[in-house]
């Protein structure tokens, strides 16, 4: 595996770790939140300190920085949490920015905004790997014990949950405490990834897109923001070339995602064989319905489109010669190597495969959420219909 | 003594500018119990409209500032009906409309980045900038009385709107119980709507002072931040708290900054949202959100 692959699933694994922290506090437990860039920016000084001050074994400065971003967590949650409503998401929004910003003016402990280089690179693949596993692992466990089970009750009606007897706002502390771990462990791996490590990295921008892979994902299931997390960073770097529309785009999506499927990818289920088998039928019904129809537009509109972005070495033969060559491209001659023109080269075929299969994508996309709109608006209309 | 008294004029006519924000954001947060985060939004398009106004338009600052208030409505209402109201009709789950309201308020700043670029823009000079003396104690801007003035006359002309009239009796009805208040005969989505136009047209003219004091840029939306800090300090969804906590953030940043270091200023502001929070965690004005069953 080269290095730039190996990169990206180091990046994958840790933003995983930390958006499944994130997941436990807004999916689980329901509290929106802004600031966990917050904490995984202590977890990551934490560690960085420990080891070039302290000379710790870098095993044990991640679990410090984890719990470091814990108790500071659990200090937080204490006075915010004890209500319901907005008031944490507001009061993290104002502590993200004051952890940011303490760490860029205690400039003789943290060396201030200009980062704080020259930590040594623990994190490699299989580190990150380890972590992820072991943490799912410990996740997997805490969603499906008592604890798990208490923070959905008062994710879904802190009335009854305090009937049953819950003691609620102890519960949100508690899971505000443990997704704090998780963001500190993150954290602290981010920083052994990289080496070193700046305020400006654990912005409000960070904090926005812990919290949209989870929404992305889908509130209330891990599997799904572990999903949502492995599209969103693949998405992110393919689409570097492309930055100043990415946010944009980013926007966007989150927008779209909250008006037509507000439960996510995956909603509140967790990737089993179950929902497996219930997800394939439904592709199959979609894929008959919508994808298959608007596929084959975007195909014929793809052919045309080949054309005009053709390589070079087509560019001299006319139109209706082309269309004469696309059935031998397409079969048979890619393979053989003998197309009819000299000029038509593989590279050509591939081309045109290439743009048919993206337009036809993208259609069969925008056939599909013109499909979800209309369904609201059915629904709309059935609602005041009644 | 003079740069105290003169510290505490700016701070006053920051909080100002801060309360025309955070009274908005509450207004919102009143009726429909989410945080609207894409209010920052509002503020830049005012910004802009009233920037473009001035100098490719040509008009004089009073036209400019009416298309950018009137502009600047019309786009909040047009965000809640494209993204809100779709949700709001579905479900009960304010959560969700948090989240879209997050991500219009990246669509917002990002419009701007890709069609006008993220430069900083100065407004051509038509606030006054010179230097007022108050009585020989103290001197301060003229843009600084300006925006105290302004701020007060807007917040006055709300409290009558809300007080007086009967879309403000619908509105203050809508506050206590939106549901009921649509059971009685309230147009639910035109109060919504006239509820999203008053707070563009508010965070419109904290949009056009700010880029006067400051200047302008797309992400001069952040600064909203501190006027969502303002109103947990008065207390989530309460007017007179959104405006008293500005005031109070306004005056702890400048006097901050006068006489500590301007380092210091956002660490104050955090500092007292943390220590309100747990000292009265419902804020100064704030009805009592507690868990009751």
């Amino acid at each position: 595996m080269g290095d730039y692959a190996a990169g990206i699933v180091t990046l994958l694994a840790v933003n995983c770790i930390a958006a499944m922290g994130v997941s436990l506090f807004t999916g689980f437990t329901g509290i929106f939140t802004l600031g966990h860039a917050g904490y995984m920016a202590i977890g990551a000084y934490t560690s960085a300190i420990l080891i070039i001050k302290c000379g710790v074994p870098w095993f044990l400065a991640i679990i410090a920085g984890g719990f470091v971003a814990m108790f500071f967590a659990y200090l937080i949650g204490l006075p915010t949490l004890k209500l319901v409503g907005d008031y944490y998401t507001i009061a993290s929004l104002g502590l993200g920015e004051a952890i940011r910003l303490v760490i860029e003016n205690w400039n003789s402990v943290t060396r201030g905004a200009r980062g704080y280089p020259g930590i040594p690179r623990y994190t490699t693949m299989p580190v990150a790997v380890v972590f992820l596993v072991l943490l799912a692992i410990g996740m997997f466990f805490i969603i499906n014990s008592n604890y798990g089970r208490a923070f959905k009750a008062c994710r879904d009606d802190y009335v009854a949950a305090s009937l049953l007897g819950f003691h609620t706002s102890r519960y949100r502390v508690l899971s505000l405490a443990i997704s704090g771990f998780y963001c500190g462990v993150s954290g602290a791996l981010l920083a052994g990834f990289m080496s070193f490590i700046q305020p400006v990295m654990f912005d409000m921008a960070k904090s926005t897109e812990l919290v949209s892979i989870v929404v992305f994902g889908g509130l209330g299931s891990m599997s799904g923001c572990l999903i949502g997390t492995a599209i969103l960073t693949l998405v992110i770097e393919l689409f570097r070339s492309i930055s100043q529309y990415r946010m944009l785009i980013y926007g966007l999506v989150l927008v779209m995602v909250m008006v037509i499927r507000p439960e996510g990818i995956m909603g509140a289920n967790e990737l089993n064989s179950k929902t497996v088998r219930h997800m394939l039928s439904r592709a199959k019904v979609v894929a008959r319905d919508t994808v298959a129809r608007f596929a084959l537009i975007g195909f014929i509109i793809g052919l045309p489109l080949s054309y005009c972005f053709q390589p070079s070495p087509v560019s001299a033969i006319s139109l209706t010669e082309y269309l004469r060559y696309i059935p031998s491209l397409l079969f048979g001659s890619i393979k053989s190597g003998a197309p009819l023109h000299s000029s038509v080269a593989p590279g050509a075929a591939s081309a045109v495969l290439i743009v048919c299969a993206i337009s036809a994508f993208l259609t069969g996309i925008a056939g599909y959420i013109i499909k979800q709109l209309k369904k609201i608006d059915d629904t709309h209309a059935a609602q005041r219909g009644m | 003594m003079g740069s105290l008294i003169q510290q505490i004029i700016n701070g006053l006519s920051l909080g100002s500018v801060y309360a025309l924000i955070a009274v908005g954001y509450s207004l919102v947060y009143s009726v429909l119990l989410f945080s609207n985060f894409a209010h920052g939004g509002f503020l830049v398009i005012g910004g802009y409209i009233c920037y473009y106004a001035l100098l490719k338009g040509g008009a004089n600052i009073w036209v400019a500032s009416l298309a950018a208030l009137i502009g600047s409505g019309l786009s909040a209402v047009a965000v809640e009906r494209m993204a809100y109201k779709p949700i709001r009709e579905r479900t009960s789950v304010t959560l969700y409309m948090l989240i879209a309201s997050m991500g219009m308020s990246i669509v917002i700043e990002n419009i701007f980045v890709v069609t006008i670029g993220g430069r900083f823009r100065a407004l051509p000079p038509v606030i006054p900038m010179r230097t007022v003396n108050i009585l020989g104690v103290a001197s301060t801007s003229a843009s600084d009385l300006l925006s105290l003035a302004a701020a007060v006359v807007f917040l006055v002309g709300l409290q009558l709107f809300l007080s007086k009239t009967k879309w403000g009796l619908a509105i203050r009805a809508a506050s206590y119980n939106l549901r009921i208040a649509g059971l009685m005969g309230v147009n639910v989505n035109m109060l919504i709507s006239l509820v999203f136009f008053v707070a563009g047209l508010l965070a419109a003219i904290g949009g056009i002072f700010l880029s006067a004091r400051y200047s302008l840029y797309p992400q001069l939306g952040v600064i909203t931040t501190k006027a969502f800090v303002a109103a947990v300090i008065g207390g989530l969804g309460s007017l007179p708290g959104a405006v008293v906590g500005s005031l109070i953030l306004g005056l702890a940043e400048m006097l901050a900054a006068g006489f500590l270091s301007s380092q210091f200023r956002d660490l104050i502001v955090f500092g007292l949202l943390i220590i309100t929070l747990i000292v009265r965690p419902t804020g100064l004005f704030g009805k009592s959100v507690g868990e009751k069953v």
